[in-house]
């Protein structure tokens, strides 16, 4: 009986965990959607999915704690609540990153729109993190540590993305070739991207027990 | 050479190591208390064994690989009967290491733990086969003292059992039957219970009887008496089943702090004990090892399901 609300426990934990990655999926769909004028969502409403976010973050933290003491786990369900508190706290710093790109979309589009290559980029690494994002939510609810290690992979991309942008303004000396605004959104996605690939290390970590730098 | 049922089976050994009868109500001979797991694996023989996580050998027999192994098990088999109780057991004990068994209720473990100082001699149906080797010495030959064995390897149990006598006399009583000359005696009783942590608390009583101290006091008491008689090796078969958790406490200390001196095997049903106060970790079902090497590894990241399910707490 016992061993039937711990199984429960760990359950409802690894379903908390799930929920926020499809919210963060949501977050970010909305975050895009507003920035390219699709369908613009109100910044009341984005902050209401971030707050929510939080709430599930410190509720997978007290289930955490509550698993510890009462149930003392060992081998893989201690990596479980490990793990599922790491990828919780990734979710929100991500979207923490997301909300703070949403803010941009004010001011940005804009200019944007009167620069065809900071668009195209734009579109590009967020085309990326967007199928990663699905891809490790994906990988943490099927378990798959072979479709993780893929997904990590694909943050060089992104990183070879700002390193570009980066290295063209220090060389052309020049902030206007790439607005400052965009730079900072590539910035934010850049960060993304890190979050996403601990997620898929974490993932890694809780089903083959091995500890390995996918960033 | 195999090992033959010794026919001079009890003496003052058994007693010394406070084995005054034999309990029938023994877990091990529930043969028909077996759990029954989902995908069962074939239990592969373990000599070849080596953990996989830390690339270190598991402290089987055939490895040759870690240092000062004071105990050698290989090809064990022991029946009660027709039970067949341990099947095919090969392990090595380091030295100055506490090595824990844990396993479910009739899975052998105690029984293991009683081969090594050959306390299943006293049972009439025993029958083994294979070798034990305490410092390359085969326990079980028919030239072994079987009181010099015991005297090498002592034994605490489950319930504290002091003899009807005080204090300094359980202590005394080993090394004076052993013929130790009475003036090094209260040195020696001195000794131990410093050695057992007990001696703060009983060295203005010494002549009060035994029965007069708590429960977590006469275990001291009788690991004591154990270390009177200077063994090599002590076991001991689930030693805080009895004890609230801070005598538990003070006896999982002074468990750590001998084996500075003397290899400790311990058969526990308490998990987190078998974490907090082992070096290595032997889990066993069925009469079969399933599965042994470091602690840290055996309770992070079991390699055989069986040991996962046991120690989770998930049986099928």
């Amino acid at each position: 009986m016992m061993r039937k609300s711990y199984n429960k426990e760990l359950k409802e934990m690894r379903d908390e965990v799930i929920q926020m990655g499809d919210l963060v999926l949501k977050i970010f769909n909305h975050s895009s959607d507003t920035f390219f004028d699709k369908e613009p969502v109100s910044a009341e409403k984005l902050e209401k999915m971030v707050k929510k976010l939080e709430t599930i973050e410190k509720g997978i933290e007290k289930m955490a704690a509550s698993i510890i003491t009462l149930q003392q786990p060992v081998a893989k369900d201690t990596r479980e609540i490990i793990c599922a508190v790491r990828i919780a706290m990734s979710w929100l710093k991500i979207g923490s990153h997301i909300a703070d790109i949403y803010e941009y979309s004010d001011t940005c589009p804009e200019k944007i729109k009167n620069n065809p290559r900071e668009r195209d980029v734009l579109k590009t690494i967020k085309a990326i993190t967007h199928e990663m994002l699905i891809d490790a939510a994906d990988a943490y609810k099927s378990r798959d540590t072979d479709k993780a290690s893929i997904v990590a992979k694909k943050d060089d991309e992104v990183d070879l993305i700002f390193e570009e942008i980066r290295r063209d303004i220090i060389k052309e000396n020049d902030t206007t070739s790439f607005s400052l605004c965009s730079l900072m959104i590539v910035g934010h996605i850049e960060r993304i991207g890190d979050h996403i690939a601990n997620i898929c290390e974490d993932i890694i970590y809780l089903e083959r027990y091995e500890i390995v730098r996918l960033n | 050479m195999n090992a033959t049922k010794s026919e001079n089976a009890f003496s003052f050994a058994d007693t010394l190591n406070g084995e005054n009868e034999f309990d029938s109500d023994e877990d091990d001979f529930e043969s028909e208390n077996e759990i029954e797991f989902e995908n069962e694996i074939e239990f592969e023989n373990e000599t070849e064994f080596e953990n996989e996580n830390s690339g270190e050998p598991a402290p089987s027999f055939s490895t040759g690989k870690v240092k000062k192994k004071i105990i050698e098990v290989k090809d064990l088999d022991l029946w009660y009967g027709n039970n067949h109780a341990l099947k095919n057991i090969s392990i090595g004990i380091p030295k100055n290491k506490v090595f824990a068994f844990i396993g479910p209720s009739g899975c052998g473990k105690s029984t293991f733990l009683r081969t090594m100082n050959r306390m299943n001699d006293m049972i009439s149906n025993c029958r083994i086969e294979g070798e034990i080797y305490i410092d390359n010495e085969n326990i079980y030959a028919k030239e072994t003292d079987v009181n010099d064995l015991r005297k090498r390897v002592g034994m605490v149990f489950q319930k504290a059992n002091p003899f009807p006598m005080s204090i300094y006399d359980n202590v005394a009583y080993g090394p004076r039957i052993h013929g130790v000359s009475k003036k090094k005696i209260p040195g020696i009783v001195e000794e131990s219970l410093k050695g057992a942590a007990l001696w703060k608390e009983v060295k203005d009583r010494l002549k009060d009887s035994a029965f007069s101290l708590s429960g977590g006091q006469q275990q001291r008491l009788c690991i004591a008496r154990t270390l009177a008689v200077k063994p090599e090796i002590i076991l001991f078969d689930e030693p805080c089943s009895a004890l609230d958790p801070i005598s538990t406490r003070k006896i999982e200390e002074l468990i750590t702090k001998l084996k500075k001196e003397y290899t400790i095997i311990i058969v526990t049903h308490n998990m987190q004990q078998a974490a907090r106060i082992s070096d290595y970790t032997a889990f066993f079902l069925s009469g079969e090892l399933v599965e042994t090497g470091k602690t840290v590894h055996i309770f992070e990241n079991p390699q055989d399901e069986r040991t996962e399910g046991y120690i989770t707490g998930r049986f099928g």
